[in-house]
This record gives structure tokens, C-alpha cells and sequence, in this order.
């Protein structure tokens, strides 16, 4: 099997004032995804009908091959989840919380959990309730890896937390993948978060797919140029992508483009235009760039 | 040694790494015999992904500088001084490529490059 | 999968638990031991324990809801959202719920058994008359059950599913105050109660005496 998330022409109307619309997003096994995009363009409604949490209004979802909702049990038994906010039982222990995540996961890895738990420090017999934001995290972090998934869910699973909890729970996380070889579908409206690790990304704003590629195709493929005397260039015919096109001092114009390839330099060689600089755009520009233009076109 | 990595770079990743720990040879750092963290290792410390460290790993061995040997980990290769030399000449022109290309963007010309440098060189001061 | 049910609900209710199954034991400890004045004044000793006897299906219906709501505290709060990412179909999380508060009752029941059975052979009864410490028991186990299910699927209900219900009943008072003014001296309550508490409606066991003691 070759995909571990498939997602196709997903509806779902969520508000009068705010849909999920024709969504399609394809996660390839052993991807690390990054599903970004910015607070309420509806990614976490996406998750929770991966998840069969929220009834779809129409499309298809296949979570590691098990159709859902039809087959949820047996996909949910191969996926963790860290969902957006806290679902444990607070009432419980530590140990207790422990004890009966793992009466649910045949796959349970009792040595690694006890391991984990030195390693976040946390103590047994810390009541759930008492827990600081960051130590529920990574109490949800070692309860998802530990159950040995072939796939994890994670709703922003870093937000809110401090670096060295955040240093914590990823190293975990990637600990697990590389030996495990796990696919890992995790949200986040903060780039840099995964620009680290990820090497597939999906961008969602306002309820739909604005782009998905691999990490490296964004990466590569998206630049910032700096030109001179190009005033009357007209891209309409270009190789490439305008993101964006700004005036700097004097004659110096830049240009965000997409579908960048070394080659295309020859496109700027006509009459006064000076290409001065190609520049990589960071990931977290890339993304500002590539939600300016999703949104000027929708508008 | 892998202190600083530069997700938003130019450089990939993976070639930061491999350029870090090729230095770490040329310098000495790490002799020959000396075995690299295992990639899970790496991955799980700089929050990377494992691919990345694999990428690193495998350009390293293609080089001649490692050797992965199957279940036993990654070891550094004993390396002849000529190519430590060579690394470390490698190593200084990546340097000055960067200084290079930075003064272009600022503007400065290569005689002001060359004249900062030789101030430095000779103790710097005001 | 149970196993590890009961011990998280044990832990969200083992107060409650401790408490009802007290009170279990002592209700007909109690209820035995307060009007008794000797043989001679049997008549009125007995129509006391007849009003004691109503406390029987009271306690049930506190244990019911006490416990129906405990059991499904925490999932509320956490929108069962939890539950919901479990490995296993929904209908067996509720089972395997409803399994564990069903655990959960029978210390209760155990040790109101314990109670009755104290409570009638520590009694000196004049000749004639009979306890029924087991069949009361009996009666009330039966009784909890009926009334832990009705609590357990009110407190498990979706929102909307409540509220279906809820409407369900407002249609019902509606028609039978239409019906009560048409038709004076038809009373659809009275007769619906009466047929869900004769047997074999699923109220039979709370209906009739609850007598410990009896002539």
C-alpha cells in the first residue's frame, strides 16, 4: 500500500459562513506531512472527519487503506491521534491513564513507555487534572507513539508549548518514525515548526486545498527575484508562477515567483532588464507569498 | 558540531550536515574508527527527518569518508591527509564563496572586500 | 478491554459506590429495627414498614442515576472524543460501559442482601410471621437494573437524541391534555403508567409491596 491518507472531493458544510469544498489531499506511506495553513481555514475540521469524528456531506476518506467511517475500528487500531485539545480522563493517574490507553493496543510498548516517562519526566501518579499544558502533551505524545502506530494524526500537537517541551515531544516523535518507519500527518499554523522535518506539505486556507507538493518541489521551486529596469515586463507569458511583484529604491523591482527552474534566467535577457539576485524564499515566506495569491485570486 | 543548523538556508540540510562532519574529519575532530550517532539518534536530537540524516549519511559513504557497515552503525573511514587538505581547502572556499556573494548583495566592491579582510587579518581593531 | 472499563469507572464512582452500598445495608437494618415494639402492636409495626418499604425503589433510583451519570462524566467533559478514537465500534464502548456499571451495582446489591439478612434473623418474630429477605433483595436487583438501564441510556444520549426524546414527551402531555378535555375521565398517563408497571411492562418489578416483613 502506497498512500496512507487518501481524501477525495470531501464536503462538508460546517456553518452557514463556513464549508470544507471539494477537498482532495493525497498522504503517501511513510510521508512526514505537514497540513499547514493559517487558525480556522477549517484544519481541524478536516482531521476530525479523517478521523470520523464529523460526518462528511459527500467525497471518500481511506485512513491506511480501511474505508471511513465504514472501517474505522480497524484504522483507528493502526493510527495515533493527538487531537486539538485535551481528551483524557483527568481524573486519572498517570499510571492509570497508562494502563488503560494500552488495554486498547495490542502493540502496546510497555518498555519504551516506562522510558518515556523518565525522559518527559512525568511521575506515575500525577493525577491528569494537575498536569502543565506541556506535560499533557507529552503525556499524549508517549500515549500515541507507544500504542506503535503505523500512522499518526497530530492536531497541532506543539502549539502553545515552550521550546524545550517542544524539543521533548519532537524528538520523540522522529525517534519513533526513524525506527519505525511510521507515516505522520501533523497540522500546524506555524511554518517554521515544520520546515525541520516535514518533507511533504499541504496548504489549506479557507476550506480548500490551495496547494500540495513535497517539501523540496516548495522549497526549490519558489523564489525571490530581484530585477532591474523591468517596469514594462508583462509576465502574462512567463515559464513561472508571479506570486507577488513589489517596486524596491529606483529601478530595482522584486518578484516572488513559483515553478522556479535555474534555466528560466534566459527569460529576463531582453532589453535593459538586469536579473540581479535569485533568492530561495524560506518556507515560512513561501507560505505568506502562496496565501497572498490563493486569496487575490478567490477575490 | 551540529550546533546552528539552518533549516531556512539555501544549503539543504542534509549537505549542512555532511559539510559539519566532514570538517570534524579534516580537522581531526573525528579519527578514523570513530562511529556517528545512528540515524534514529541524529533524527531524534536536531528533530529532523530520518531521510535527511540517511541523505547525509549516504553522500559521506559515496565520498569515501564513512562507511556504513550493516547492524553495526556508521564509522569514519581513515582518511589520507591529502584529502584532509583538500577538505579543508574546500572548506575555506565555501567560506569566502558565502562572504562573496553576501558583499554582492550589499554592493561592495572586491577591492573594500579585500582590504576588510587584510584588516582583520592583521588584529582588526577601530 | 473490561477489565480495564471497570477499574477507570471504579475510579470515577467508588465513592458513590461506597456510600449507596452503605445505605443499602442499613436501610433494612433501620426500617426493621425502629417501629419495633415487641409482638403487640404488630398491625401498626407492619403498615410501618409497608412506608418503609418505598424507600426500596427510591434507593434504586439514586443509585441508577448516581451511577448512570458518573459513568459518563469524564467522557462528557472531554466531548467523547476520546472514546471516539478508541479501536472498537461504538455500540461495544457502551457495552463495555454499561458492563462495568453493572459491576459496579452489585456490591451494592450484595450488601443491601447483607443488610436484609441481618436485619430479619437479628429481629425475635412472634410465630406466624415471614421474612423475605431474598426475595426483597431480589426485587430490588431487578428493579436497579431496569431503572440503571433507563439512566444509563439517558446519560450515554447524544444531545439531539435527548432532545427527540424530550419532544417525544411534550407530544405526549399535549395529547393527553387535548384528550383530558375531550374527554373527560380518559387519563393516558394512568393508564400508560399502568401498563409499564404490570407485568410485563418494564416497570413490573417496582410496582407491588416491598414488604421484608410479612404476615
Amino acid at each position: 500500500m502506497s498512500t496512507a491518507i487518501e481524501v477525495k472531493g470531501l464536503h462538508y458544510r460546517a456553518s452557514p459562513e463556513f464549508a470544507i469544498e471539494d477537498l482532495t489531499l493525497t498522504v503517501p506511506a511513510g510521508a512526514l506531512y505537514g497540513f499547514l495553513g493559517p487558525n480556522g481555514c477549517g484544519k481541524t475540521t478536516t482531521i476530525r472527519l479523517l478521523l470520523g469524528l464529523l460526518r462528511r456531506d459527500a467525497g471518500r476518506v481511506r485512513l491506511l487503506g480501511h474505508a471511513v467511517p465504514e472501517e474505522l475500528p480497524a484504522a483507528l487500531a493502526r493510527t495515533g491521534v493527538i487531537p486539538d485539545r485535551p481528551h483524557l480522563h483527568r481524573y486519572l493517574t498517570i499510571a492509570e491513564s497508562l494502563a488503560f490507553h494500552r488495554a486498547f493496543y495490542p502493540e502496546w510498548d510497555a518498555g519504551w513507555a516506562s522510558e518515556l516517562l523518565g525522559e518527559f519526566r512525568l511521575l506515575p501518579h500525577q493525577r491528569l487534572a494537575r498536569l502543565s499544558k506541556g506535560e499533557q502533551a507529552k503525556l499524549m505524545m508517549l500515549l500515541a507513539l507507544c500504542q506503535r502506530p503505523e500512522l499518526l494524526v497530530l492536531d497541532e500537537p506543539m502549539d502553545g508549548l515552550d521550546p524545550v517541551v517542544r524539543r521533548d515531544v519532537l524528538s520523540a516523535l522522529l525517534d519513533y518514525v526513524s525506527s519505525r518507519g511510521a507515516t505522520v500527518f501533523v497540522s500546524s499554523h506555524l511554518v517554521h515548526e515544520l520546515e525541520r522535518f516535514c518533507d511533504w506539505i499541504g496548504v489549506m486556507d479557507r476550506g480548500r486545498l490551495v496547494v500540495e507538493l513535497p517539501m523540496g518541489d516548495f522549497r526549490s521551486g519558489n523564489k525571490r527575484i530581484r530585477l532591474a529596469g523591468a517596469a514594462a515586463l508583462e509576465p502574462l507569458e512567463a515559464p513561472f508562477t508571479l506570486l507577488a511583484r513589489e517596486r524596491d529604491a529606483g529601478a530595482v523591482e522584486t518578484w516572488v515567483v513559483r515553478g522556479w527552474r535555474p534555466e528560466m534566467t534566459g527569460w529576463f535577457e531582453r532589453d535593459g532588464v538586469a536579473l540581479r539576485e535569485v533568492v530561495d524564499l524560506d518556507l515560512e515566506d513561501g507560505f505568506v507569498e502562496l496565501l497572498r495569491a490563493f486569496r487575490a485570486r478567490e477575490s | 558540531m551540529f550546533g546552528n543548523l539552518d533549516p531556512k538556508s539555501a544549503v539543504p540540510l542534509y549537505e549542512q550536515i555532511a559539510v559539519r562532519l566532514k570538517a570534524a574529519v579534516a580537522t581531526g575532530e573525528l579519527r578514523a574508527g570513530d562511529s556517528l550517532p545512528s540515524v534514529r539518534q541524529l533524527a531524534g536530537k536536531l528533530r529532523i527527518n530520518p531521510a535527511t540524516v540517511v541523505q547525509a549519511y549516504r553522500g559521506l559513504e559515496e565520498q569515501g569518508f564513512v562507511e556504513l557497515r550493516q547492524g553495526a552503525g556508521t564509522f569514519v573511514r581513515s582518511v589520507g591527509s591529502e584529502t584532509r587538505s583538500r577538505e579543508r581547502v574546500a572548506q575555506a572556499r565555501r567560506l569566502a564563496r558565502q562572504m562573496l556573494a553576501d558583499a554582492a548583495r550589499f554592493g561592495l566592491s572586491r577591492q573594500e572586500l579585500r582590504e576588510a579582510i587584510r584588516h582583520e587579518l592583521d588584529g582588526g581593531g577601530a | 478491554m473490561l477489565k480495564a472499563v471497570i477499574r477507570i469507572q471504579w475510579k470515577a464512582c467508588w465513592h458513590i459506590v461506597v456510600a449507596l452500598a452503605l445505605a443499602g445495608m442499613a436501610l433494612p437494618i433501620v426500617s426493621v429495627r425502629l417501629g419495633w415494639r415487641g409482638a403487640a402492636n404488630l398491625a401498626f409495626y407492619l403498615s410501618q414498614l409497608q412506608l418503609w418499604g418505598l424507600f426500596y425503589p427510591g434507593l434504586a433510583l439514586i443509585v441508577a442515576i448516581a451511577l448512570a451519570t458518573a459513568t459518563w462524566a469524564s467522557d462528557r467533559r472531554g466531548h467523547h472524543i476520546y472514546a471516539l478514537l478508541l479501536p472498537l465500534p461504538r455500540w461495544r464502548y457502551v457495552l463495555l460501559r454499561y458492563l462495568a456499571g453493572l459491576a459496579l451495582i452489585v456490591p451494592i446489591i450484595l450488601s443491601l442482601w447483607l443488610g436484609t439478612v441481618i436485619a430479619t434473623t437479628t429481629l425475635n418474630l412472634p410465630p406466624g410471621i415471614r421474612v423475605f429477605p431474598h426475595a426483597i433483595t431480589l426485587k430490588f436487583a431487578l428493579t436497579l437494573l431496569v431503572l440503571f438501564g433507563f439512566a444509563f441510556a439517558a446519560a450515554s444520549a447524544s444531545s439531539r437524541m435527548l432532545g427527540y426524546a424530550l419532544r417525544g414527551f411534550g407530544l405526549f402531555l399535549a395529547i393527553h391534555i387535548g384528550v383530558l378535555l375531550l374527554r373527560p375521565g380518559t387519563n393516558l398517563i394512568a393508564s400508560l403508567v399502568g401498563i409499564l408497571i404490570t407485568w410485563p411492562g418494564p416497570l413490573a418489578p417496582l410496582g407491588g409491596r416491598w414488604m421484608l416483613i410479612d404476615v
